[in-house]
């Protein structure tokens, strides 16, 4: 092993909160996201890799968690987003996500939930992790202009539907 | 780390003049990292350490537990077979040997009631025929 036991829990309690968000967004499950976030922490000891630095670290757990909650989404045909590309074109709402009396995070996550899967994860590593647009396109293997209208993309599609069900807290600026 | 500016751009991301500086505003709000359950770490670490020796001896591959379990069936089944075959052999030994003293007796019965025919016509009886 590369790591160490007490290393290993210590790298554990560091990124923990990192990679269960990056599962939670992706996935929109709380067992399914906490089952996955183990898999990449036993990935990571099981693979032999070295603690090169906290960047490297902290890039291979991002990039796994991304992959692993993808592949769970697919073996599980977990597919929120099944819709959502109509919105782009129709601009119609889904009663479950006018709901009333949630705050406004939990409507935004539940939008986020809505959007397919390439456009959820730019929003999650650009919003929830902060990375760059060249960081993101990097991890992915993706042109930045690619990875910048996706952004677009999700950005557009979450305020389209924010401004039919949070009217309260958006004005859609045509 | 972040610059919304990066990519809020006119000329990027906004071709068709969207400002989505509010949205974004939200988003960083809302898609704060949240806690992992509790007991994550501890929960993490019991599934990344290899399972203990004797647990080891459990987790025979299917494969071999069925070949293991035909082996166990065959030879109780050739056991109780065989045994069975035994048994009926050495019945059938005693039968034959009982028969074998039965016609022994008969014999020797027959030859002792002539030996005493005889003596009998020699003395002028004439027993039966």
């Amino acid at each position: 092993m590369a790591i160490a036991d007490d290393q290993f829990r210590e790298l554990i309690e560091t990124h923990q909160r990192m990679v269960f968000s990056i599962a939670l967004r992706v996935i929109g499950d709380y067992a399914t996201a906490e089952e996955v976030a183990q898999d990449v922490f036993i990935e990571f000891y099981r693979s032999g890799e070295r603690v090169v630095s906290e960047d490297h670290v902290r890039y291979w757990l991002r990039r796994t968690a991304r992959h692993r909650a993808i592949d769970a989404l697919r073996r599980r045909a977990i597919r929120p987003e099944a819709s959502a590309e109509e919105w782009i074109e129709e601009q119609h709402v889904s009663a479950d996500t006018s709901a009333v009396g949630i705050g406004t995070e939990a409507r935004l996550e539940t939008l986020l939930r809505t959007l397919p899967e390439s456009l959820r994860v730019a929003i999650v590593l650009r919003y929830q992790e902060e990375m760059l647009p060249d960081e993101i396109a990097g991890m992915l293997g993706q042109s930045v202009a690619s990875v910048k209208s996706q952004l677009h993309r999700g950005l557009a599609l979450m305020r389209r539907k924010a401004a039919i069900t949070m009217k309260e807290y958006f004005r859609e600026t045509a | 780390m972040k610059q919304p500016e990066d990519f809020d751009q006119p000329d990027e991301l906004n071709e068709q003049g969207e400002s989505f500086a509010e949205l974004e505003e939200y988003l960083t709000h809302a898609l704060q990292r949240v806690d992992a359950p509790k007991g994550f770490a501890d929960r993490a670490m019991a599934r990344a350490r290899p399972a203990p020796a004797r647990a080891k001896v459990l987790m025979m591959p299917s494969r071999v537990r069925v070949w293991v379990s035909g082996a166990i069936a065959a030879a109780l089944l050739a056991g109780v077979l065989v045994g069975d075959q035994v048994y009926m052999r050495r019945q059938r030994e005693r039968a034959e040997e009982a028969q074998r003293q039965f016609e022994a007796g008969m014999r020797i019965t027959d030859a002792a009631l002539e030996h005493t025919r005889q003596q009998l016509r020699r003395a002028g009886v004439l027993v039966g025929d």
